[in-house]
């Protein structure tokens, strides 16, 4: 018992820790940037020059967020498809074909498509939002498959519309399940947003690369300490408070 | 012979075991009876060093435990519990044969030796051997449960309740089993269980324990008959009459002569191997006052109400399987 | 039983046709093959059915068959027989009728004109995987149905050895890089090796730590899950300042040649992220052994080290290597940010590619970044499953 409340604080207490942090390297930019001298003594220059990390940071927010967002309104859409009757004959070449495309990396997938969409924001956007419908159509189907048929069963014998089923049962059922898979999706969209600096989308990943072509280990700095800050904020934002302590309880 | 002295356990403030003395006889089944947390499980654990004692003794024939390799010691106790324990990486035939080669045995011996066991329990080797445990329903897993721990030809078997996670009715086979394989094989075993039937049934002596100690110890007949204290009474409760007379059979019984040119065929009668209790069922259930005792259609004598108050005397002895 | 299989049947014919139709659809729709006059501009798309000519109506005939020959009362084995060939059919048509045609382009308009697949041939190439992986539904498992399904496969890596491609345009750019393609492939292997290499190691010692020592389990895998949230760019750009320290103060890394960028940063960070999932498997695996056959294990007799080899492992071990098929797939993927970072391997064509809007180029590196990973992933099933079956009906 006492387990499970520290672990709860440690939990906030990192979430806390984490948005102070993203919080503090993204605006107090003469404080970060003798973070910067102290970690990378001998460097003239350490601010990247191109663009201030706020716009950096609000464009990898935005990337990450519109792709998630759609990905998430579609993939739920089609999940919900693949639930029905409709859909149901498709379920198994959704999930083998949706194997097969988590195989493609990203980047490539931005990448090929930009004869299509140009360089910028867009192909990370269409990228991520294509690479991300299956998982989160393969996480609603595995949720509410798992959810224990008795269950379902009792709702509809107690004289639940399939809708009613659906809502009041089903999915808070499967929510646990969704959630992890919606957690999974947005980091990796963080991680594949920085990466959307190579096709010039903006983001935190332009002050790395551009570390890496001027030999500046202060520029790779200010992007990737942001965005790893980012990643583990939502990673920390998603997850159960008890994950924890559930796990050592079962131990 | 198992000699078991001044044997405690404890885990931190709490006692487990608590100071029990017990000998078990050779060629004897006995049964540790009592509710769970009793400590009848942790009894059994120590005698082959799952458990290690807080204190006291186990000898085995005269020779302390401890001064022997518990990997040793274990390979000379057959072992078998109630989840079965079968090796689900492992064919039948390769589990049956895990302690013979443990022992080195040579592979030709060891198929014998699987096959012969398998005959033992009744599974027929060429059907079951090159099964997976996955395979086989929960009566049958039990009994290769067995077959396993008979396989190296152990003088001691200890059972954890073997046969309480089987289904009723395969539950009343394995016990019939037990009794005609203990008939055959006389093991000095160690059998742990809460099902009074179970114990009455199978039991040459039961040891009841509670709290971690032995209430009585004693045959089925003298816990009846002579229960040491109240809780021995309540335990086994009212009932026990009737479980007695579950564990002797009619052809113990001195019979009543026949009349003249009594046949099997036409009077109400029964199997001369039919137990006590059934001969009583029968009665009841036939509306008559006596019973033709039969064997192989050859009527052997009369049972009635009195011959079997009478059968459950004083001298009853121990079972006769 | 034969109730369901058959209702699995019907279901299936539905995903065929509709994959059939699909396939219709694909080679009418307008991007089929991409003509260009050389590798920059832009080019002229034209539909399947148009670019292949006379073949363009077989295509469309092979996907019509397809459709109607599901709805044909034959055996179920035949229409799955059929059907399946048909798929596979159709998509060996298509990459060969491409490869003629691109010799032509090239004939017709000079060496350096290329001819790409465009979209709707990929389609297409979609459409011949459904059909065939809903048309297999239908055969009873075997080695019959492997074969049936892989033979597109195989047949498109014969055309592809036998020069009928040799004018596609993935083809010129590999005879572009030619044996720099090798150079790159095996430098990919050899991250994928190294990474898996250290995961099996790290990962499998502290499973088994977080198993054997339970209050270490929420702190081994706390830190293993940080790592593992790390977006990689900024992972990999973190490693460069630390392993430029190190390099400069230890002479060994230095003669070892690690330094900030290059392959030691990639094998790092993509061993850092296959760690997890092996660690992950190893610890689940130990920690769900029935404790039963543990008791029973020793209560046969069984020393400790004999119980490791002959119970506890061997019910491990399929666990075990799905983590590490996880972590294979991820690390074929995950290579590919070498190529950013100057460290090679197949990744550099997709840089370059993205750097040079040649889609080609990319797909060199990709598309064998995607072989290799469903490669993998088949292979380390097939072991898995074999490692675990004990008589489950597989």
């Amino acid at each position: 018992m006492r387990d499970a409340r520290a672990s709860v604080t440690i939990h906030w207490a990192s979430i806390t820790a984490l948005f102070a942090a993203v919080v503090w390297m993204t605006f107090d930019v003469a404080g970060f940037e003798r973070l910067l001298r102290l970690l990378v003594p001998g460097q003239d220059v350490v601010t990247y020059p191109t663009k201030a990390l706020p716009l950096l940071m609000a464009e990898q927010l935005f990337l990450t967020a519109s792709a998630s967002g759609i990905a998430l309104v579609i993939g739920s859409a089609l999940g919900a498809v693949a639930l029905s009757r409709v859909g149901l004959p498709f379920r198994d070449l959704i999930v083998s074909a949706g194997s097969l495309a988590q195989t493609v990396p990203t980047v490539a997938i931005m990448a090929l498509i930009i004869p299509a969409t140009g360089y910028g924001a867009r192909p990370v956007i269409v990228a991520l939002v294509l690479y991300s419908i299956l998982p989160i159509m393969l996480n609603v189907i595995a949720g509410i498959d798992g959810v224990p048929p008795d269950v379902s069963d009792a709702a509809h014998g107690v004289g639940m519309s399939p809708a009613q089923r659906l809502i009041w049962v089903q999915l808070p059922l499967a929510m646990p399940v969704i959630m992890g898979g919606i957690k999974n999706m947005l980091i990796i969209n963080v991680s594949a947003a920085t990466l959307g600096a190579v096709v010039a989308a903006g983001g935190l990943g332009m002050p790395i690369l551009a570390g890496f072509h001027r030999y500046n280990n202060a520029f790779i700095l200010q992007g990737a300490l942001p965005a790893m800050a980012l990643a583990l904020l939502f990673d920390r934002l998603l997850s159960s408070p008890n994950a924890g302590a559930t796990a050592a309880a079962e131990a | 012979m198992i000699e078991i002295t001044g044997l405690t356990k404890r885990y931190g403030a709490f006692t487990a075991v608590d100071d029990i003395d017990l000998s078990v006889p050779e060629g004897q089944l006995t049964v540790l009876l009592g509710p769970s947390g009793s400590g009848k499980t942790t009894v059994l654990r120590m005698v082959n060093r799952m458990i290690d004692p807080t204190s006291g003794s186990v000898h085995v024939n005269g020779v302390d435990i401890f001064e022997r390799r518990p990997e040793e010691l274990r390979r000379e106790m057959g072992y078998v519990i109630q989840s079965t324990g079968l090796f689900p990486n492992m064919t039948i035939r390769r589990n049956v044969g895990t302690v013979p080669r443990l022992m080195g045995w040579d592979r030709r011996r060891i198929d014998a030796r699987v096959d012969e066991m398998l005959d033992l329990v009744g599974l027929d080797p060429d059907v079951y051997a090159a099964k997976w445990p996955s395979q086989l329903s929960g009566g049958e897993a039990q009994r290769v449960g067995v077959a396993r721990a008979l396989a190296a030809d152990p003088p001691i078997l200890l059972m954890d309740e073997p046969f309480g996670a089987v289904d009723p009715l395969a539950r009343e086979h394995l016990q019939a089993e037990m009794r005609r394989l203990q008939a055959k094989l006389r093991k000095t075993i160690l059998f742990v269980t809460h099902d009074i039937d179970e114990a009455v049934l199978l039991a040459d002596r039961v040891a009841l324990l509670r709290n971690g100690r032995i209430e009585q110890y004693d045959s089925p007949e003298m816990l009846w008959r002579h229960p040491a204290n109240p809780f021995v009474r309540s335990f086994f409760g009212e009932n026990l009459g009737l479980r007695i007379m579950a564990r002797h059979r009619l052809s113990a019984v001195a019979l009543a002569p026949l009349d003249e040119g009594a046949a099997c065929r036409d009077a109400p009668h029964i199997d001369a191997r039919a137990t006590l209790k059934e001969a009583l069922a029968e009665l009841v259930g036939a509306r008559a006052n006596r019973l033709v005792v039969c064997e192989n259609g050859i009527p052997l004598g009369t049972v009635d109400f009195d011959s079997l108050v009478a059968a459950m005397g004083d001298d009853l002895g121990s079972t006769d399987a | 039983m034969s109730f369901v299989s058959d209702l699995i049947r019907q279901r299936a014919r539905v995903v065929a046709t509709s994959g059939a139709l699909l396939g219709v659809a694909a080679t009418l729709a307008p991007h089929g093959l991409v003509f260009r006059e050389n590798r920059i501009v832009r080019g002229e798309a034209l539909p399947l059915l148009e670019a292949l000519g006379g073949w363009g109506w077989v295509l469309l005939g092979l996907w019509l068959s397809a459709a109607a020959l599901s709805f044909v009362p034959l055996p179920w084995a035949v229409r799955g027989n059929i059907v399946t060939v048909l798929g596979g059919l159709t998509s060996l048509v298509l990459v060969w009728r491409y490869g003629a045609e691109a010799l032509r382009y090239v004939e017709l308009t000079g060496s350096i004109a290329r001819t790409s697949l465009g979209w709707a041939a990929w389609l297409a190439l979609f459409a011949a995987y459904a059909v065939i992986f809903a048309s297999t539904a239908w055969l009873d498992p075997g080695p019959w149905r492997a074969v049936l399904t892989y033979l597109p496969v195989v047949g498109i890596i014969a055309l592809a050895a036998s020069g009928a491609l040799s004018e596609a345009a993935i083809a010129r750019e590999y005879a572009n890089s030619a044996d720099g393609f090798w150079r790159e492939l095996r430098l990919h292997l050899s991250y994928v090796a190294g990474a898996v290499g250290t995961g099996i190691v790290a990962g499998m010692s502290l499973g088994l730590l977080a198993a054997r020592k339970r209050t270490l389990e929420p702190a081994v895998f706390g830190v293993l899950n940080v790592l593992q949230v790390l977006p990689t760019l900024a992972f990999i750009g973190l490693m460069n300042p630390i392993l430029t320290g190190l390099s400069d103060r230890i002479p060994l890394l230095e003669q070892l040649g690690v330094r900030g960028v290059g392959w030691a940063p990639v094998i790092v960070v993509l061993s850092a992220y296959a760690v997890y999932p092996i660690a992950r498997n190893t610890y689940t695996a130990i920690v769900s052994l029935d404790p039963g056959v543990i008791d029973a294990a020793r209560g046969v007799g069984m020393s400790r080290p004999r119980m490791f080899a002959e119970v506890e492992l061997p019910l491990a071990l399929p666990v075990f290597i799905a983590g590490v098929r996880i972590a294979l797939v991820q690390s074929t993927a995950g290579a590919i940010i070498a190529g950013l970072v100057g460290g090679g391997g197949l990744g550099r064509f997709v840089f370059l590619g993205a750097a040079q809007t040649a889609s080609d180029l990319i797909l060199l590196g990709v598309l064998p970044i995607v072989a290799l990973a469903l490669f993998f992933d088949r292979i380390v099933l097939v072991l898995q499953r074999a490692l675990g079956s004990w008589g489950a009906t597989a």
